[in-house]
């Protein structure tokens, strides 16, 4: 599985690289091809006196239906890149594009409706709204869309149809177990067609089981082309992507095609820090 | 906008429905209490000033009095008695004076009508006295007229409790009373009023007859007092001291001797009683305003408590695409519909009981002052405003606390 993966993002990165099926405007077809862009990008946080450098200097390039794993240990500055690559936060310095657009000195609604068109959230711990129906959950993206009800109505729908869920549409979060409750994030994180989606350890309140089923589900998504980062400590859950970006003190570590290599960089990184 | 504000704002309820409904209550109860505080203020002061007007509406009662300043070598001490001629020379010399009557008083007056047999305080005046002391007729009746004064007529005019003291329930119009011995026609009674203030008896016990009969009768060369009214509320304290200018040359007394012209003054009672009823009317409004801002620091407190408890959830709207405003929004629109809904029914409520108890019959005149809550635009819009001031100032304060909280940091918490 991993091959096919690794052999399909060489086969995804080869057509990111040559010119879009328009042809002469290639120029305007590169930029899509390669939803995020980051040069320097660098985080610092004021902890009384002192200032941590929570990322430093983080040039990456993600393509058009890359899977990435981002693997690194607590206080690698993993959530940290998360929060930027998907606008939550902002960089202290250092540039980010997204989808060709310059994103790092957007003030806050503007943030906001990146986060709101662009980007698809999925969180270790679900994060659904508990008292509102899957349909809801679904349909709040694009309540802030400004979608009409209907509308928001059927696209939530076929979200959750897509996910497997057409039959829990009225569950409450409670009245889910913890596999279909993600699958209800992860329609919600869908359901406004965004770039990328962005999942922090999306398995980490799963069992294997169910850990499976999800990144199944992932598989598919990524087979219909959907970009997906996720954030991740579990090698083997790291293994179903197609790339691993490891991370240390807040800088890339090792950018390798082959998720094994970098566990295992990952794994002695871990060992040198014990 | 709306939309997403108001299907927010229902989902919240559905969800949240113990809390809303505490909320709502604490809202409706103030409400209930400003409104109802308010209204019985608005009866009470209406009450007082009704009662002032049913005694006199806008006149001057004068008195003759005593001089307390030596004047022109003359000594104080000195007895000023008025007479009608008083009465002629004001209305000649000051324009500003509208309606003027006479009034000569004897107490004990006896009245007989059949076997029953009464005594009261008596009162011979001009025509103009029913509208000087809010004196009507009731129907079926009328007031002594200019002719009843020409022609010295024995007519009689009588208060309502008394006409049913001497009548029972048969109409005394027409009837004759025996007054002081003498035959009496009695041409009209007093339609029934609410009197607070009052001298010799309140004007329902009166028996009223022309003046000229009067001195006829009992030969009287002074009066007890004069009424006067003067066109003009605002000038009415010129008026005033042009008539003791007036009359303190007729009578040799200085202008500013106001002891040897006493007068009361119903334009300046009216005022006071006015300014006393709006001082209870702040008040209460005040004590009122008070119970609604605890229930506005209820709502607040609720809403506070509310945003600590959904900063989950405002992190995760704020990751689906929430703008600060839109949380600001829902916040501060979740409070105001709570407020305003609240509001709503403490309003309907307190109107509820308002038109109940206005309806209510008034037993006594103690009664008269709590019986009779007025609920008025003023006090409704008022309300209005200050419930929409709590509900904004409620949901605000949160609602920039919910808006200020980063999402990264919500979406942690726990």
């Amino acid at each position: 599985m991993t091959h096919e993966a690794t052999a399909r993002h060489g086969g995804e990165a080869a057509a990111g690289t040559a010119p879009g099926p328009d042809g002469g405007a290639g120029v305007a077809a590169a930029p899509k091809a390669r939803p995020i862009v980051t040069r320097g990008l660098s985080k610092d946080y004021e902890m009384g006196t002192e200032t941590v450098h929570a990322l430093r200097d983080v040039d990456l390039v993600i393509e058009e239906n890359e899977y990435i794993a981002v693997m690194g240990p607590s206080g690698s500055g993993k959530s940290t890149l998360m929060n930027l690559v998907g606008c939550l936060d902002t960089p202290t310095s250092g540039e980010y594009e997204l989808n060709g657009q310059p994103v790092q000195d957007l003030e806050d609604g503007e943030l906001a409706e990146i986060r709101n068109r662009e980007i698809g959230f999925v969180f270790q711990s679900f994060n659904l709204l508990p008292r509102a129906s899957a349909l809801h959950n679904v349909e709040l993206p694009l309540v802030y869309a400004g979608a009409p009800p209907d509308v928001r109505r059927e696209r939530a729908a076929d979200a959750l149809s897509a996910v497997g869920l057409a039959d829990r549409m009225d569950h409450q979060p409670n009245e889910l177990s913890g596999g279909q409750r993600q699958r209800v994030a992860i329609a919600r994180g869908l359901v406004n067609e965004p770039a990328i989606l962005l999942a922090d350890e999306p398995t980490g309140n799963l069992d294997s089981e169910t850990s499976a089923e999800i990144m199944g589900l992932f598989r598919q998504l990524r087979e219909a082309g959907q970009t997906i980062i996720m954030v991740t400590h579990e090698h083997d859950i790291a293994a179903h992507a197609g790339r691993v970006v490891a991370l240390r003190d807040g800088t890339v570590e090792s950018r390798d095609a082959d998720p094994r290599l970098s566990a295992d960089a990952v794994t002695a990184a871990a060992g040198r820090t014990a | 906008m709306w939309r997403i504000l108001v299907s927010e704002f229902l989902s919240d309820l559905k969800s949240q429905r113990k809390r809303a409904l505490l909320t709502t209550f604490a809202v409706t109860w103030g409400t209930l209490s400003v409104v109802l505080l308010l209204s019985f203020g608005e009866g009470l002061r209406r009450t007082f000033v009704d009662g002032q007007l049913g005694a006199g509406d806008r006149i001057f009662k004068i008195y003759s009095g005593t001089t307390s300043q030596t004047h022109e070598g003359l000594p104080k001490g000195r007895r000023i008695r008025l007479r009608e001629a008083d009465l002629e020379l004001l209305e000649r010399s000051i324009p500003e004076i509208d309606l003027t009557s006479p009034s000569y008083g004897r107490g004990s007056t006896t009245l007989e009508h059949g076997d029953v047999r009464t005594t009261t305080y008596m009162e011979g005046v001009e025509p103009a006295f029913s509208e000087l002391r809010s004196m009507d007729p009731a129907p079926g009746g009328r007031f002594l007229n200019a002719r009843d004064l020409e022609e010295r007529r024995r007519v009689l005019f009588l208060g309502d409790e008394i006409a049913v003291d001497l009548f029972g329930n048969s109409d005394p119009v027409g009837e004759t009373v025996r007054l002081d011995g003498l035959p009496f026609t009695v041409v009209g009674t007093m339609r029934e009023k609410f009197q607070s203030s009052m001298s010799n008896g309140p004007d329902a016990e009166r028996a009223i007859i022309p003046a000229t009969t009067f001195r006829a009768i009992y030969g009287r060369e002074y009066v007890s007092h004069l009424l006067v009214r003067p066109r003009s509320v605002e000038r009415a304290p010129a008026t005033k001291r042009e008539i003791r200018r007036v009359l303190g040359s007729r009578h040799a007394f200085a202008a500013d001797d106001e002891r040897a012209l006493p007068m009361w003054d119903f334009i300046e009672s009216e005022e006071q009683i006015s300014k006393i009823g709006l001082g209870i009317q702040i008040f209460l409004g005040l004590v009122g305003a008070f119970t609604l801002l605890v229930a506005g620091v209820g709502v607040a407190n609720i809403m506070y408590v509310v945003v600590r408890e959904r900063t989950r959830e405002i992190g995760i709207k704020r990751a689906v695409g929430a703008r600060r405003r839109h949380v600001v929004a829902q916040f501060v629109f979740e409070a105001m519909m709570l407020t305003l809904i609240g509001g709503a029914i403490g309003m309907a409520l307190a109107s509820a009981i308002v038109v109940g108890v206005d309806s209510i019959p008034a037993g006594n005149q103690a009664m008269q002052y709590l019986m009779n809550p007025k609920l008025s635009w003023p006090i409704a819009l008022s309300a209005l405003a200050i419930l929409t001031g709590i509900g904004l100032a409620a949901g605000v304060l949160p609602a920039r606390r919910a808006a200020r909280l980063d999402p990264v940091e919500s979406l942690r918490y726990e």
